[in-house]
């Protein structure tokens, strides 16, 4: 403002000069104002035109540009924000989704590795069981089959025993006969007891 | 190449020469007039003059001509720079003002104006900060000259901007409440007495200090420029070039930063400044 004051006075020293001398020329003029003025130098010097140039210029300037530079561009600048903060929004949310699932996959794997295990330690224990049964009715098995074929053995032993002392009491009896009927020497019943005793023995 | 530069310079001081002196030359360079002469040797453009409207003179005069050509070329730059595909610009160019573009946005005006208020004033101050930002680099190429440095231009803005941040506040605060909230509340009368002409002059001087600064450091770079180049005149030969030349590159180069820099801290507090007439609770 202080600039505006100085102007002031300038124009005013501008105008009591060019009162005095009508300007025949602008730069003859601003000379005078010079001169008039004493101390300050023409660049100083207050030019009202130059003000309502600039601010002309300017506010053209800024009608020009708002309409042709700056609305599309801050418009394509905004837009091109707007994608780049969905692209990163998104891409966060993939990768929040991604943790999600390779944690549930993680979890997942788990329990079947768990399972697996558990399922691995029951077939194992029923496989165990299964061959201790086994193994047990085998034993049993053998011992029942052994036992029988003990009890058949000692039947069988008896039944021929028992056939054995039949037979012996026949041949006995058979023989005793045979001994009273020749009633013979000596020499001749121990030669027919041998020859007895050879059938016997061959029977 | 060295030869080729020495003879740039030996013509420049041969124009130079034609000066009074440094100071002349200095003050012819940095001062607005109503011809253009951007080539050496060559005629100089000179522009209508005695365009009266209402008593005041409206010629166009040089650093009008630079609004224009800045317009023009921010109209041009950005014409082929706002095409784009698949929402992203399909020229490196478009690539660059976007990056700018971008960080207005980002860094200047949604800090100050908030989310909610950014979408409405960013036409705005993006207009602001790439006018600016012409206006300044095209004051750097040879025959150009700094319309950003002439302090009726920087006037011209920091009023716009005294009026717009003003307006903005009246306008979403209502005109009682604005002018209350530019005063600390809770606090005695007596020292209201001494606040409210501080608090007034204060909303005054930052709209000073932004027209002050701008024009302060264009002009000053500029002057540095050519003060440097003016070594010839002061030395009275041209072989003084092996010594400024390269010092006169690297204070281009800096004001090459500084073109950005005051680009930037304009917006940057006139962006501040409206975020706080719209936001008078912080």
């Amino acid at each position: 403002m202080s600039s505006e004051l100085n102007g002031l006075q300038y124009a005013d020293a501008e105008a009591a000069s060019s009162q005095a001398e009508a300007p025949a020329t602008h730069t003859e003029s601003a000379a005078e104002g010079h001169s008039a003025a004493g101390s300050l130098p023409p660049f100083l010097q207050f030019d009202p035109g130059v003000w309502i140039w600039t601010f002309s210029v300017f506010v053209v300037l800024l009608i020009i540009l708002r309409k042709m530079a700056w609305k599309p561009i801050i418009a394509s600048i905004e837009e091109r924000d707007k994608t780049i903060k969905n692209s990163l929004d998104q891409a966060a949310r993939i990768q929040e989704e991604t943790k999600r699932l390779t944690e549930e996959q993680n979890k997942i794997l788990a329990a079947a590795r768990h399972e697996a295990n558990a399922l691995m330690q029951s077939s194992r224990q029923a496989a165990e069981e299964l061959r201790r049964k086994l193994e047990q009715s085998a034993q049993e098995e053998k011992a029942r089959i052994i036992a029988s074929a003990t009890a058949e053995i000692e039947s069988s032993k008896r039944t021929a025993m028992a056939e054995l002392k039949k037979t012996t009491a026949e041949l006995s009896i058979k023989i005793a006969e045979k001994l009273i009927k020749s009633n013979l020497d000596e020499a001749k019943s121990r030669a027919l007891v041998d020859q007895l005793i050879n059938e016997v023995s061959k029977n | 190449m060295l030869k080729k530069i020495f003879s740039a310079v030996l013509l420049l001081s041969g124009m130079l020469n034609a000066e009074e002196g440094l100071g002349e030359f200095l003050t012819h360079h940095i001062s607005n007039s109503h011809e253009w002469h951007p080539v050496p040797f060559l005629p100089a453009l000179h522009l209508p003059t005695g365009w009266i409207i209402g008593g005041i003179d409206v010629s166009p005069t040089q650093h009008v001509l630079m609004m224009f050509i800045a317009a023009a070329l921010l109209i041009i730059l950005f014409a082929i720079g706002t095409r784009r595909k698949n929402n992203a610009p399909s020229s490196k160019l478009g690539h660059a003002l976007e990056a700018l573009v971008i960080y207005v946005r980002d860094e200047v005006v949604e800090p100050n104006l908030g989310k909610k208020d950014t979408a409405a004033w960013l036409p705005f101050f993006l207009t602001l900060f790439f006018f600016f930002l012409a206006l300044n680099l095209i004051s750097l190429i040879p025959g150009f000259s700094a319309a950003t440095g002439n302090v009726n231009f920087t006037g011209t803005m920091a009023l716009l901007i005294f009026l717009t941040f003003n307006l903005a506040g009246i306008i979403k605060n209502g005109p009682v409440h604005y002018f209350t909230g530019l005063f600390p509340s809770g606090v005695p009368w007596p020292i209201m007495i001494i606040i409210v002409p501080i608090e007034l002059m204060g909303l005054i001087t930052k709209a000073a200090a932004l027209c002050i600064r701008l024009f302060a450091n264009m002009t000053a770079g500029h002057i540095l420029l050519l003060s440097l180049t003016g070594l010839i005149i002061v030395f009275k030969t041209a072989w003084v070039a092996i010594g400024f030349l390269p010092m006169t590159l690297f204070i281009y180069l800096i004001e090459v930063l500084v073109a950005f820099l005051q680009a930037y801290i304009f917006t940057l507090l006139s962006a501040l400044f409206v975020g706080m007439a719209l936001h008078q609770e912080h």
